[in-house]
């Protein structure tokens, strides 16, 4: 369990983190998410304790992180997946990690089978493409079996295959009752992933609830509706809805749902020739919740 | 303990630094022989009986640590900050968030390197020297002369100082480049320029710089001008021992 109290670090003027207060569970893979810029990896830092808080704190399991005594059993982090020295070998860097923290040697060995980068231990980092590092990175965080895991942008430079096996890797971390933390800035990436979600944007929390509850509570919920002949819309508008008439013919209604779509229609002898809930997804949900807290963002698209 | 081994993993793992570290014995070795063998070739020629008696035979032949020095100075600059170029000081620090003991553990592998081939590339450059300057008919010296020892076992102290001040530069500038400038200055280029700065002053310089005094330690003839030997190797550890100092309060505070 990560507990963050009100967390807040300034760089000079620019405060890149804000107050920032929730609580990383375990059990559960939480998706920590916010645009590029939001604060995301100064949080990661200060909890590691790379970064020095301008105020608050951060505790693993009730400790801070300097004061755990054998810090990769309790902690495991995958930072930037190239922060490897180029000419060292995947092996050899994993190697120094153990022996840092006195772990056994056969462990470089058991988390390289289970990244499945065995058969290229002895190759130097630098060559390995961003997919493998990415998987260097996450050997690193296992080396010490910990029941606390930081993933910062973990499925950056997959390709789909590895991106699913990081999804199962997170799923299954968490059902062994870890707390799995992922970072990215892409919602849809948390779709298939998180059970929780941590969103925050310039450095403030912006939500902490479930997946469903997140989506149950932002996503605007509209129906789509096509009816044969005119004059539904002023129907469905007597009924309460709200209605936008599209040239096409295409009706958008919200404020009711498809069940009294249908209902009002089968009231009114209208024909419908479509009626079709429409939920936004949680990419549409999370960009205009952050659309506000973009720290760089094209003018136009706006 | 654990952190020094993972800090000698980190140290035998890397060519380049394995290069430098074969490149400091060539050069105490190779251009002390060459020297050796110059000065020693020259004296045999052309020199006269003064000139002769003026020789130190185990200065020339331990005459490739001027150019050791800099190899060893980037050994410990690259200690750390080869970690801030590539980015992985970050895992290292997260493994090891105790910021003095990953520093400590750095400077432990950085002695321990810098003492052994500063002994074996010393012992190497003055047997080497020796037998060529006793083959050129010249007097040479043994290591039964007084203070030989010392000055071999100076080599290893000497070069371990640099080593640990390119630790400590490296830890708080953090860029390769720039603590290499500052070391190459402050040990090698500075000393020699001083030369040319006011007498008084130049032989203040002589006297009390550190590289300048520490050097003392591998020299076997006394010069009442400057400091004795291990005198003078307590002016360079007492620096050292500052700027070392200094580098673990600014590495211990710093974001990463």
């Amino acid at each position: 369990m990560i507990e963050l109290r009100g967390l807040t670090k300034r760089f000079g003027d620019a405060t890149a983190v804000d107050d920032l207060t929730c609580t990383f569970r375990p059990g559960v893979v939480t998706g920590f998410l916010g645009p590029n810029g939001a604060g995301k990896t100064t949080t990661m830092l200060m909890t590691l304790g790379l970064q020095r808080p301008t105020a608050g704190t951060a505790h693993v399991d009730g400790r801070r992180y300097r004061d755990l005594p054998v810090p990769m059993r309790e902690v495991g982090a995958l930072l930037d997946a190239r922060a490897v020295h180029a000419s060292r070998s995947g092996r050899n860097h994993l190697l120094a990690l153990a022996l840092s923290n006195g772990l056994p040697r056969r462990r470089v060995g058991e988390v390289l089978e289970l990244v499945g980068l065995a058969a290229v231990a002895s190759k130097a980092a630098g060559t390995y493409s961003l997919g493998m590092s990415q998987r260097l990175g996450i050997a690193g965080a296992l080396l010490g079996d910990p029941p606390v895991l930081l993933f910062d942008e973990p499925v950056n430079g997959l390709d789909p295959s590895g991106i699913a096996w990081v999804r199962t890797l997170m799923r299954d971390l968490a059902a062994e009752g870890r707390t799995v933390v992922v970072s990215s800035h892409l919602m849809s990436e948390m779709e298939q992933t998180a059970d929780h979600l941590v969103v925050i944007g310039k450095g403030r929390l912006i939500a902490d609830t479930s997946l469903a509850g997140f989506l149950a509570e932002r996503s605007s919920s509209e129906v789509l509706v096509r009816a044969a002949g005119a004059g539904f819309a002023d129907t469905l508008r007597a009924a309460g809805a709200t209605v936008a008439e599209h040239v096409s013919g295409e009706l958008l209604v919200t404020g009711i749902d498809a069940y009294a779509v249908g209902k009002l229609a089968l009231a009114s002898g209208t024909v419908l020739t479509e009626l079709a809930p429409r939920r936004s997804s949680l990419e549409e949900v999370f960009m205009a919740m952050t659309a506000e807290s973009v720290e760089f963002s094209g003018g136009a698209s706006r | 303990m654990s952190v020094v081994r993972a800090e000698w993993v980190k140290f035998r793992s890397l060519r380049s630094v394995l290069w430098t570290a074969g490149t400091v014995l060539v050069l105490m070795a190779g251009l002390g022989a060459l020297f050796s063998f110059g000065r020693a070739h020259e004296l045999a020629v052309e020199g006269t009986a003064a000139d002769r008696a003026a020789f130190d035979p185990t200065a020339a032949s331990l005459s490739g640590l001027l150019f050791a020095q800099i190899a060893v100075g980037v050994l410990g600059v690259l200690a750390v900050s080869s970690e801030f170029a590539s980015g992985s000081i970050r895992p290292s620090l997260a493994a090891v968030p105790v910021r003095g003991r990953l520093l400590a553990a750095k400077a432990a592998t950085v002695t321990a390197v810098a003492l052994v081939i500063g002994w074996a590339g010393g012992l190497a450059a003055f047997l080497l020297g020796q037998a060529i300057i006793s083959g050129q008919g010249l007097a040479s010296a043994s290591l039964g002369d007084g203070g030989v020892v010392r000055a071999l076992l100076g080599t290893g102290l000497y070069l371990t100082a640099i080593a640990l001040f390119g630790l400590a530069v490296g830890a708080m500038i953090r860029s390769t480049a720039g603590a290499l400038t500052i070391v190459i200055v402050v040990m090698l280029l500075f000393p020699i320029f001083s030369a040319a700065l006011p007498s008084g002053l130049a032989r203040w310089i002589a006297k009390w710089w550190p590289s300048m005094a520490g050097i003392r330690v591998v020299t076997t003839t006394p010069d009442p001008a400057v400091l004795g030997p291990w005198a003078g190797f307590a002016v360079l550890a007492a620096f050292g021992a500052i700027v070392l100092a200094a580098s673990f309060a600014v590495f211990g505070r710093r974001d990463i």
